[in-house]
């Protein structure tokens, strides 16, 4: 590895601009791969348009407390900018009224919200009770081989993001998985191979 | 015996929408209940003995009878469609299948307790079951089943779908109103209860997805034909959830008080591959482990599960085949609970991460006699000490894993060893992700 780039610590890559880009687009090894999708431009302001403010505004009016829209509102911040950045956290915390602190307490509560950018389908295979029962764990190697990563990381190119999680209450088709919002169940190592090349072909990747 | 109540419109074509679920006898129990005062709907529930069927198994008119009638304040309703519970998946079914008949029981307990507000609180991970329910719930308000006037006479009651992100932490009362309110997903000190004080300071009833989809059954039917069904103590049918080493997994409606062995053998078709069964979790990840013999002798209802040392809990049947690993099977459920604990309570926040550290040192061939020791006492010292339940869900399966597979526990550790998986390491158990 050039020694110029630190192995770990904060995974900029300086030639990118310094700023943490969608898709895993500045990871280490991945200099030079382009972003294969705009969630948020580098640099890029963050800010909700007027319509989306109107949405989180209907939103919070259901509630008593204004506080309580602080999901929702992180919700609808991941799916305009990606992730929840640390632009996002004060961002959201001036719409709701709260302090900054407070967003970042329960950004980084939940699973779900995302501190960094994550790859265009991110894999969320089960790993819990039912499906290690099934053989989760050996299709969890399987995919780490396939796609050259650990758990939790993503692919140079962007495309995909590996990630063990906890039961998806889909225990009747185990062993399961998500990618993205959609479900895939019974799985097996030749599925996996059939899935992987479909979304392959769906992103234009070339993992 | 097998009795479709709340299962009754899966698998009818657009089962989840409101023309079909209406075509299908649904809001009928609404518009009854409507027609009663919502003290006599309150003593209907009470009347059929339903317990929550959440994992708690509290029952469901009592919990509705705690909150106060006269307070100058807002009563709230909290849904909990935090299903989380690894091996649970029946709520999941509901929301897909037939979201209107949870919706019209929402309808009906706001009515008996006087509540215009509900919050549905459904896990992140729901995404299709998020939107039937999006769809659902507009259904509703479209038809006037929700917003102003409902009833003719001035009922007015909102619903509200609230998005979880990931905590199973959740799912417990507590957790979910605070997650409600915008924050992480802490549980709370009891009391005060959620009855008194609950969501935003105000009285508030939480019910499971299952337990409200029950009610316009028992409202068109009458409280006596609910009780009648199942055994003294536990009424009503159950939707088990089954699934591991099983031929058939899925959900099986049967009345309450059928035998374990009915359910496995005759309905989900045994044991996978005509292997022999080696345990059955019973009510969940969290309820203590039944070995083959008791689980082959065992009901399925709250006494007789409670005599046999276990639980009912969400109805969620784990089986495992005498192929596998008793050490590994533990290792992943603590790893589940060490990753869960919101990290409040430090005996559940050290505990959990230890337990799960031991056994992944035992399962790997490392561990010492010691280590099991240390481990047992663990297991023996968290429970109880800590503000909500998540500990003594993390224990029972320890303590009764120990108590009835020791023998796995001490050949791991003499010989170094598991037989069962020869050593197989993975990175999906190690890590608490």
């Amino acid at each position: 590895m050039d020694k110029a780039k630190p192995a770990i610590g904060p995974r900029l890559n300086p030639e990118l601009g310094g700023t943490i880009r969608p898709g895993g687009a500045n990871r280490p090894g991945s200099e030079g791969c382009e972003t294969p999708f705009p969630m948020a431009a580098a640099g890029a302001k963050i800010e909700f348009s007027p319509e989306t403010l109107a949405e989180l505004e209907s939103i919070i009016a259901k509630y008593p407390d204004r506080t309580a829209a602080l999901l929702p509102a992180l919700w609808i911040a991941q799916r305009e900018f990606g992730y929840i950045s640390h632009e996002t956290i004060p961002y959201l915390a001036d719409l709701i009224g709260i302090p900054p602190s407070q967003v970042y307490g329960v950004t980084s509560f939940y699973t779900m919200f995302q501190p960094k950018p994550e790859g265009r389908f991110v894999i969320s295979i089960c790993t819990n009770i039912s499906c290690a029962l099934l053989g989760a764990d050996s299709l969890v190697e399987h995919l780490m081989t396939r796609l050259h990563i650990g758990l939790g990381e993503t692919t140079p190119d962007g495309l995909f993001t590996l990630k063990a999680v906890e039961c998806l209450a889909c225990c009747d088709g185990a062993p399961a998985m998500q990618v993205n919002e959609e479900t895939y169940m019974n799985l097996t190592k030749e599925s996996l191979d059939k899935l992987l090349e479909s979304l392959k072909d769906k992103g234009g990747g070339r993992t | 015996m097998e009795r479709k109540i709340i299962s009754k419109n899966f698998g009818v074509e657009d089962s989840w929408t409101l023309p079909v679920y209406e075509a299908n006898g649904g809001y009928a129990a609404m518009r009854k209940a409507f027609g009663m005062d919502p003290q006599a709907v309150l003593e209907e529930v009470k009347a059929s003995k339903i317990r929550g069927r959440g994992g708690a198994g509290f029952p469901m008119g009592l919990k509705w009878s705690f909150v106060p009638r006269d307070i100058d304040k807002p009563k709230y309703l909290c849904v909990n469609a935090d299903e989380g519970e690894p091996g649970t998946f029946k709520d999941r079914h509901i929301l897909e299948n037939d979201p209107h008949m949870m919706i019209e029981g929402i309808i009906i307990c706001c009515w008996a307790v006087g509540i215009r507000k509900a919050f549905i609180y459904i896990r992140g991970e729901f995404h299709k079951q998020c939107d039937r329910l999006d769809s659902a719930v507009r259904e509703a308000y479209e038809k006037g089943y929700l917003g102003r006037n409902i009833n003719s006479d001035g009922f007015d009651l909102d619903i509200v779908v609230h998005r979880g992100a990931g905590a199973y932490i959740c799912g417990e009362e507590t957790g979910l109103i605070e997650s409600v309110e915008g924050k992480r997903g802490q549980p709370r000190m009891k009391p005060p209860f959620p009855a008194l004080i609950g969501v935003f300071d105000c009285p508030t009833v939480v019910n499971n997805v299952e337990t409200l989809a029950a009610l316009p059954w028992i409202l068109q039917n009458g409280a006596a034909a609910y009780a009648a069904i199942g055994t003294e103590k536990s009424s009503g049918t159950k939707l088990w959830s089954i699934s591991g080493h099983v031929e058939r997994p899925g959900v099986y409606e049967l009345d309450m008080g059928v035998p374990l062995r009915v359910l496995l053998e005759e309905h989900a078709g045994g044991v996978r591959n005509g292997k022999k069964l080696k345990a059955v979790i019973p009510g969940g990840s969290s309820t203590p482990v039944l070995t083959a013999e008791e689980a082959y002798t065992v009901n399925l209802d709250y006494e007789s599960l409670e005599k046999a040392g276990s639980m009912l809990g969400s109805g969620a049947m784990i089986i495992i085949d005498e192929e596998t690993c008793m050490v590994w099977v533990l290792t992943i459920l603590e790893k589940f609970y060490a990753h869960e604990s919101c990290g409040q309570c430090p005996p559940c926040r050290e505990g959990t991460a230890w337990m799960h550290r031991l056994l992944c040192k035992i399962e790997r061939g490392e561990g010492t006699l010691e280590d099991l020791d240390k481990l047992e006492d663990i297991a023996n010292n968290i429970g109880g000490k800590t503000i909500c339940v998540l500990s003594d869900a993390a224990a029972m399966p320890a303590q009764s894993f120990i108590k009835k597979f020791r023998h796995e526990f001490e050949e791991h550790i003499k010989t170094g060893h598991c037989r069962f998986r020869d050593n197989k390491w993975t990175a999906a158990l190690e890590g608490v992700h």
